[in-house]
């Protein structure tokens, strides 16, 4: 009676890993075929797809604007979210409930209602949109996320150490920026990733807010409905094994650090 | 229509307040608009890399392209850029047309500035849809037909639309919403023009319910419905769809490529019309966009480039003598299929676009 | 770094300032908040104030020395026509399911990893799974197109083992949506269960389990309640995230697979006086939304096994 659950979950989930990775193995492949369309099965192979979409301007145009957008986004919601952080920090009450509703409220909203939202409001200033209007909303998308992972750091850390530092001479500048700051780091540098990959991967908000150059999502999206070839799946998996190495190694440098303390 | 001048207003009113914001648009308004360079919409295939890079190393001109799928996107664009429209050139020719030229979203072409106009096939150069009041509003470079494109391995050729309402095809049949309307209209007997319903708004309505609920009753034979003319393409060969409502250029294109597919005029006869280029109202870089369109009429190996990226015939002389001989074969149709061909209807009543949009998105949603 | 901030107390402003602030802390919390407040003021609540107020406008933008109008005919609209509910009605029966679909898919997922797998691997197993969660949706739809096409990887499998009643109708149906929509909800739901799963201390379950408690009762009695944050917070996210997806129903659906969020993309894009429909689809959207999580949060903390354990 035991064994068979036990047994039955090691299978479950190697075929939830199957899953997630088979259709990534297949499209990988299919960059390598040999033709203008997409169809199975692969007879022919080649490496030009691979080759040819690294020189596509467009697709590198796109992954430009994409990582302007990411970079911009996430300055502004670690800006925007580090000292909401303090703040969160130190109230106390009803008002901290009432702002910490208001500051997650992005992340209960569906993303195409906040994106067109958005979209009217900045119509309504006048402003264009572009890669601006992007990361702006981007950045409203992130700094929920980045709040809840300082927070949760700031939280661990006594208050021993910076009123140790206070008696010591040490005026809040020095406090914040020698103390809590290094303190804070893994929190920072993982908030600062997820904002990274957040921003890379949204379409949605992409979709609405973007100009005349799109990001690398919404140029996909507009390929894909305009007919597949092989070199959307070779771009596509460069695009995958990036991230995904960059997410990897974010997730290790936090840990490692996390357990150094 | 009335609409977008409020709209106008409205952008002009603010502007006048002053606002601060305002200023930083404007600012980066000019900057673009000094440097060299053209913002074209354009459909997948209509501007050749070759010809992009070739006129950009002449003219020291970048040509940014926008793709779009169809003429409602770019109408919707225009709509919503009040004016202040970012494209210089747009593709808009072809059954919207005098929709385009109404709002006011084109600009007249000046004949005095084209060099190569008397290369555009005279059959097209005179044709009522480029223009307009006594003026020409846009250049036309491919010519397109509507019909039916099936998978010739698993089906018979289908020679009525009635196949995509047929039991046998349920779940194996696409079509695009907005531009199939108007045919489904006339296939029910109704007016697809809406022009018999002018000043009718009541009866043009019950027109556009009927054939939206006829369209909802038979939602089953529908796989999935398409967007851009070259997603067709892709659900053939997934082996998706066995049927759709399309027109020549993606047909022709998988002719072409050997796969077993055949395109075909149903006896209620298909459209006909041509896609061209036309000059955005008061387009930043103008004198750019005239240079695009002289570079582009100056030579019909453009022309033959263009049908080979899009499987569209092309409206310029001398491109046939270019092709290749099984190019021509796919490109040509037979008498009777020509026969049962339309030119599409120029005049038809603006107000239509706005109930078939409405319709569109009730069929997508039912 | 210290020198410097030391040095820079000798200026006489900088010195003053930073000590007044120190001394109110009042001010240096109002200082400091004028950026949080500023921020939700202009990013989060005026957008949706703005859209709240389309929503009942006539219709916008207004042409100049006009008096703006209010109505509730843009809200009435969405019950006069029927087929609009119908995708309405569709989001959320289509995002219930997905949402139970992926609690069943990932609770054993996560209870492997947090309980079963060999304690040195599971960190390992649990980045190999996250892994896949940084590709953007339009590239795992695009994925699934490959794999589910008629002409795709597993009809082509199938076919090469000699499956009868080829090809089968995967893609742009039901089957394709959910299969695409676990793809991109099952990461979401699996990090709060593991989080909540971890933190049940095995010592409870080998209690249970000496007292001859069932794998069934240790599971209804002991593991679920313990885990119905994880269970709740999970649900909420996934849900929400269905809700409001737009591109992969889009790429992966078929005719009959319209969700409301697409309806509501739709009737932006079209041109003339469509922003006040559009602003109030989307408010009766979020209405519900809310209200929906909402009700199921508190009933699942009033009547669930919450109780009982």
């Amino acid at each position: 009676m035991n064994r068979i659950p036990t047994a039955a979950l090691p299978i479950w989930f190697w075929l939830f890993v199957a899953y997630l990775f088979l259709p990534l193995v297949v499209m990988a492949a299919m960059g390598f075929r040999d033709s203008n369309f997409i169809a199975f099965p692969i007879q022919q192979w080649t490496t030009g797809w691979y080759r040819s979409v690294l020189a596509d301007e467009e697709i590198l145009s796109a992954l430009w604007v994409s990582a302007q957008v990411a970079v911009y986004s996430t300055t502004v919601a670690i800006a925007v979210g580090l000292p909401m952080s303090f703040v969160f920090a130190r109230t106390r009450g009803p008002m901290r409930a009432l702002m910490i509703a208001a500051i997650v409220l992005p992340a209960f909203l569906p993303v195409i209602v906040s994106a067109i939202a958005i979209r009217m409001f900045l119509g309504h200033l006048g402003l264009e949109t572009g890669i601006a209007a992007i990361s702006f909303g981007h950045a409203i998308g992130s700094v929920p996320f980045v709040v809840i992972m300082i927070l949760t750091r700031l939280n661990a850390m006594s208050s021993n150490l910076a009123d140790a530092a206070r008696n010591l001479g040490a005026d809040d500048v020095i406090v914040v920026t020698r103390i809590v700051l290094p303190f804070l780091a893994p929190a920072l540098f993982g908030a600062m990733m997820f904002c990274l990959l957040l921003s890379f991967e949204d379409f949605v908000r992409s979709f609405f807010l973007g100009g005349v150059d799109p990001t690398f999502p919404v140029l996909l999206f507009a390929r894909l409905r305009f007919g597949f070839d092989p070199g959307l799946a070779a771009i596509s998996t460069i695009v995958l094994i990036a991230s995904t190495a960059l997410g990897l190694f974010a997730e290790r440098h936090i840990r490692r650090r996390n357990m150094g303390r | 229509m009335k609409d977008q001048f409020t709209r106008r207003n409205v952008t002009q009113g603010m502007t006048v307040l002053g606002a601060s914001a305002l200023a930083a648009p404007a600012i980066i308004g000019t900057a673009r608009a000094q440097s060299q360079s053209l913002t074209v919409w354009s459909y997948d295939g209509f501007i050749t890399d070759a010809f992009r890079s070739a006129f950009s190393e002449q003219t020291g001109i970048e040509v940014n392209v926008r793709l779009v799928s169809d003429q409602a996107e770019q109408f919707n664009l225009m709509a919503a850029e009040n004016g202040k429209f970012s494209a210089d050139i747009v593709c808009v020719a072809g059954h919207r047309f005098y929709q385009f030229v109404d709002a006011e979203f084109l600009e007249p072409i000046d004949m005095d500035r084209l060099d190569n106009w008397s290369l555009v096939e005279t059959q097209y150069a005179n044709a009522e849809w480029v223009s307009r009041n006594d003026r020409v509003w846009g250049v036309p470079v491919v010519v397109v037909s509507t019909g039916l494109i099936y998978n010739s391995e698993t089906m018979e050729r289908p020679d009525s639309l009635a196949a995509m309402f047929d039991e046998t095809n349920a779940g194996m049949t696409t079509y695009q919403i907005q531009d199939f309307f108007p045919l489904v209209m006339n296939y029910l007997g109704y007016d697809g023009t809406a022009q018999s319903y002018a000043g009718n708004p009541d009866i043009a309505q019950r027109a556009v319910d009927a054939t939206r609920d006829f369209l909802i009753d038979n939602k089953d034979k529908v796989r999935r419905y398409y967007d851009a003319a070259t997603e067709v393409q892709q659900m053939l060969l997934t082996g998706d769809v066995a049927l759709a409502a399309g027109s020549s250029g993606p047909a022709a294109q998988l002719i072409l490529e050997g796969f077993p597919v055949g395109y075909t005029i149903p006896r209620e006869g298909g459209l006909a019309y041509a896609y061209g280029f036309n000059i955005a109202r008061n387009a930043n870089n103008m004198d750019n966009a005239y240079a695009f369109l002289n570079a582009l009429l100056s030579s019909p190996e453009n022309g033959a480039a263009m049908v080979r990226s899009t499987g569209f015939n092309s409206a310029m002389q001398g491109v046939e003598g270019l092709l290749t001989d099984a190019e021509r074969q796919v490109l040509t149709l037979t008498d009777e299929e020509r026969s049962a061909l339309t030119w599409v209807n120029v005049e038809t009543a603006a107000f239509i676009f706005d109930l078939i949009d409405a319709a569109a998105e009730e069929i997508r949603a039912a | 770094m210290t020198q410097i901030l030391v040095s820079a107390r000798r200026f006489g402003v900088y010195r003053n300032t930073i000590d007044t602030l120190a001394r109110v802390p009042a001010l240096r919390v109002a200082l400091l908040a004028a950026i949080p407040l500023g921020w939700i003021a202009v990013a989060n609540l005026a957008p949706l104030v703005q859209m709240v107020a389309i929503s009942f406008q006539d219709r916008y933008p207004l042409p100049p020395g006009e008096p703006g109008q209010w109505t509730l005919r843009h809200y009435a609209a969405f019950f006069e026509r029927p087929h609009y509910l119908a995708a309405f009605t569709r989001s959320f029966v289509f995002a219930t399911l997905a949402t139970v679909l992926t609690l069943l898919v990932m609770f054993p997922v996560a209870y492997y990893l947090s309980k079963v797998a060999p304690r040195n691997w599971r960190i390992r197993l649990l980045l190999l799974v996250i892994a896949p969660f940084w590709i953007s949706e339009i590239v795992r739809s695009f994925a699934w197109i490959l794999m589910l096409a008629n002409n795709g990887a597993v009809n082509s499998f199938l076919a090469l083992l000699g499956f009868p009643g080829l090809p089968l109708d995967l893609l742009y149906n039901n089957i394709s949506l959910t299969i695409g929509v676990l793809y991109l909800t099952s990461l979401y739901m699996l990090l709060p269960l593991y989080a909540a799963l971890e933190k049940i201390d095995d010592s409870a379950l080998e209690a249970a389990s000496d007292l001859g408690a069932s794998p069934f009762k240790r599971l209804w009695r002991i593991v679920l309640p313990l885990s119905r944050d994880g269970i709740v917070g999970g649900c909420t996210l996934v849900f929400l995230l269905v809700i409001g997806l737009y591109a992969m129903p889009q790429l992966l659906g078929g005719s009959g697979n319209t969700l409301f969020a697409s309806t509501i993309g739709q009737v932006f894009a079209r041109a003339g006086n469509s922003w006040p429909l559009g602003s109030a689809f989307s408010m009766i959207l979020i209405g519900v939304a809310l209200a929906y999580v909402g009700l199921f949060a508190i009933l699942f903390r009033s009547r669930g096994p919450g109780r009982s354990g």
